[in-house]
């Protein structure tokens, strides 16, 4: 009897530990997330939108120069060797650099990547996931979009099958440290127009469940995308046809720069910059992120960069955008910087997509396409136009060429989208030349950056090839 | 054994104390009065009359005059230089002593007591500028210090020009404000006034009529807040009181600014109204 009781016993008692080990191995060590259902993909969608990290390319175009007397000490071994088109910068990551766009944009593609893996098998409506993947696809299509402007030379079909962009990831990583070679541009925006155009797909069968959101990829924002996409490509006809798109579902608005300069006048500086990018009362922003303190070298007195003196003579007094400049240091240091954003320490709005981009894309690309169109490009421009100057007063465009207005309108984007991180990627695609000197006052020029330099394509951060060595043997050549 | 032991680590540490000591000795400090300049301390046979008499305005105002340094190196192609000795010696006894310290100590003791900065740095030149560069600033971004002034063209200043010498010693009010706004802080309010309607690098391109109806005591005023405020003291200490106030209560912003900076200075017990006509009387009348 006593036999059998203590059989029993240890019956049970086997049961039971057998029993909790499996609900206990069920559980997630850590209390992490499960994601299981299109609430929670949804969820890392809307952490997996990039900050603007790559705004310290303004750094390498001619719209600044250099004031070292103005700059941090701190951020000189930073920005003056990305100023002079050098490798070999301090690789201090949170502040805006090429090392940390890097290392922020991956992040961001391994939380688009859990998305497009996951959510069509979790649960949730079908026309939901499909519309919650699309934004995750728009997401990792704009991320590798961006690293391939930065780190690969610009899209040219005659060298890209060549020419080196940066890894291409599309799956979350299962194993334990794996290696990732670079891709070609060519293969980095194949893959970029595919998740685009995928996610445009779905967006237009599921208009409903498409976010209205402007700190996400609504509708617009990816026709924006496209514009841009297109432009970069020198497809004009692609690019009409997107920015009329995105024009369809915004409108074509554009920021009253009045408006934003009576804001200042009534209520200063801080409160002008906090709502200069709210896109609640700036319906020409197709999409914008907000995030936390993010340093910047311009548009601020302590950065050390500011405007260069062609675009400072380009501000007329009669331009509203000259109005929302300051200027620092003292009269003899002629440093000038525009005032688009809080470049304290604390949370500010960036710009991603604007109608004023859409607006002069189209103007371009209706200039630049196998059948031009200068009376529609006028209008975008004139559009423009009144709403920047004080005194409005057409341009005389009679008799001029298309290449003449090409330069007016090439004029506008540079000063339009001053500190917004898009002249880099203009000078790339266009071929321009940029020289910069370390003292202003000199005739001597330190840097110079021609048509198709290598240089423009920036070295893989050395935190990228610590992390990844195979990278090491595939850097940019210099 | 015991002992045999603690002798040899007393020996062994006492040579080691030894080592240390002759080691520590060639370790000298290169420049033991390194600052912003290489500034030559004389000794004192060797003084000339231009050091004497910085030795007594330093002994009666408390005020480092420093006329003999290296020429210092601002960026590649700009560099400021010390005075002559003729025109630094002629220029201290008759600026320094006579028209801004002399009177500041007298009339406005405790402004004198606690706003006199401690170093004033005589420059041949203009502060960024070449020996050849005639370009006029006079201590532009070296007077934004809570302790040091400074003035340039020293060597230019002709000290039997009366128009001159008014013009230089207003100026050098101009850029004690700057050391003021500095230290204190002109304020959020006076920045208001103007706020969006500053010329910036377009300053040079307005005339004095269109600044004065845009709210600025001179156009260069315009440039910057900064300068709005020097500019709104360098008006009041350069013109009498009643010519001042008739251009102020013409235009209702530089009204404002005048309450503004007329106050600041009279808390700290500076009328810019008596300075204005000390000065003014030092120079034409004496």
């Amino acid at each position: 009897m006593k036999k059998y009781l203590f059989s029993a016993l240890l019956f049970l008692m086997c049961t039971a530990t057998l029993t909790s080990c499996k609900k206990f191995l069920n559980e997630p060590f850590d209390n992490r997330l499960e994601l299981k259902n299109i609430e929670d993909y949804a969820g890392i969608v809307k952490k997996s939108y990039p900050t603007r990290y790559d705004l310290f390319n303004e750094v390498l175009t001619d719209n600044y120069k250099l004031v070292p007397n103005l700059m941090q000490d701190a951020w000189k071994p930073l920005y003056i060797p990305m100023y002079m088109y050098k490798d070999d910068y301090q690789y201090t990551l949170n502040y805006t650099s090429p090392a940390t766009a890097y290392t922020h944009l991956y992040n961001k593609i391994y939380m688009a990547n859990l998305v497009i893996e996951g959510v069509l098998t979790g649960g949730g409506g079908t026309a939901e996931k499909q519309v919650v993947m699309a934004e995750a696809l728009l997401i990792r299509s704009y991320c590798y979009f961006i690293l391939t402007n930065i780190f690969g030379m610009h899209y040219n079909p005659s060298t890209y099958a060549t020419d080196m962009a940066v890894p291409l990831i599309l799956e979350v990583n299962k194993e334990n440290r794996p290696t990732y070679s670079r891709s070609t541009v060519k293969e980095v925006y194949d893959q970029v127009e595919a998740d685009l155009y995928k996610a445009i797909d779905i967006y237009e069968k599921n208009p409903a469940a498409v976010p209205t959101n402007p700190y996400r990829f609504s509708m617009g924002a990816a026709y924006a995308f496209a514009t841009r996409l297109s432009l970069y490509k020198n497809d004009f006809e692609k690019t009409v046809q997107y920015a009329d798109k995105a024009i369809g579902q915004k409108g074509r608005v554009l920021r009253s720069l009045k408006t934003d300069y009576d804001v200042l006048l009534k209520s200063g500086w801080a409160f002008y910059a906090q709502q200069f990018n709210d896109p609640s009362s700036h319906p020409n922003i197709i999409m914008a992120v907000q995030s936390e303190y993010v340093h910047h070298p311009i548009g601020n007195n302590w950065g050390g960069f500011y405007l260069a003196p062609d675009v400072v003579a380009q501000l007329t007094d009669n331009d509203f955008r000259n109005k929302i400049t300051a200027n620092a240091g003292t009269v003899i240091d002629k440093s000038t910087y525009i005032i688009k954003n809080n470049t304290g320490w604390q949370t500010s709005r960036y710009v991603y997509f604007n109608m004023e981009e859409v607006l002069l894309s189209r103007a371009e690309a209706n200039l630049r396409g196998t059948a031009p169109n200068p009376a529609n490009a006028i209008l975008d421009l004139e559009d423009l136009r009144k709403v920047r100057l004080e005194k409005y007063s057409p341009l005389n465009t009679a008799g001029m060429s298309n290449a003449q207005l090409l330069i007016e309108i090439y004029k506008e984007r540079r000063i339009e989208f001053l500190s917004e991180g898009l002249r880099w990627y203009d000078i790339k695609r266009l071929g321009l030349t940029v020289e910069h000197k370390m003292d202003q006052n000199s005739s001597v020029i330190d840097a110079t950056l021609v048509k198709d330099d290598k240089r423009s394509a920036l070295q893989i951060p050395v935190n990228a090839r610590i992390g990844n060595p195979v990278l090491e043997n595939q850097l940019n050549p210099r | 054994m015991k002992k045999l032991f603690i002798y040899t680590l007393l020996i062994l540490a006492g040579i080691s104390s030894f080592l240390s000591c002759s080691k520590e000795d060639k370790v000298t400090l290169e420049k033991e009065n390194l600052d912003y300049f290489a500034i030559i301390n004389k000794p004192k046979e060797k003084w000339n009359a231009l050091d004497s008499l910085c030795d007594t305005i330093y002994r009666d105002y408390g005020v480092k005059i420093v006329y003999e340094y290296t020429p210092q190196v601002i960026r590649p192609n700009d560099f400021y230089y010390p005075p002559t000795y003729d025109k630094a010696l002629a220029y201290t006894r008759k600026v320094m002593k006579t028209l801004w310290l002399e009177p500041l100590k007298k009339n406005f003791p405790d402004y004198f007591k606690r706003e006199t900065p401690i170093e004033f740095i005589l420059m041949g030149g203009y502060y960024h500028g070449h020996p050849t560069n005639t370009d006029i600033a006079a201590g532009a971004g070296f007077n934004g210090q809570f302790y040091r002034l400074g003035m340039g063209g020293v060597n230019n200043l002709d000290l039997s020009n009366k128009a001159a010498v008014h013009d230089h010693v207003v100026t050098l009010w101009h850029e004690h404000a700057h050391n003021q706004d500095v230290k204190y802080g002109r304020g959020e309010i006076f920045d208001r006034i103007s706020i969006g309607t500053y010329y910036k690098e377009a300053w040079n391109t307005k005339t004095e009529p269109q600044a004065v109806t845009d709210g600025f005591f001179r156009k260069y005023g315009g440039f910057a807040p900064e300068e709005d405020f020097a500019t709104t003291v360098e008006h009041l200490t350069r013109f009498p009181k009643n010519d001042a106030l008739t251009l102020i209560n013409s235009n209702e912003k530089l009204k404002r600014k005048y309450n503004l900076v007329n106050k600041f200075y009279l808390d700290k017990g500076m009328d810019l109204h008596k300075l204005q006509s000390i000065v003014y009387d030092l120079v034409y009348k004496k």
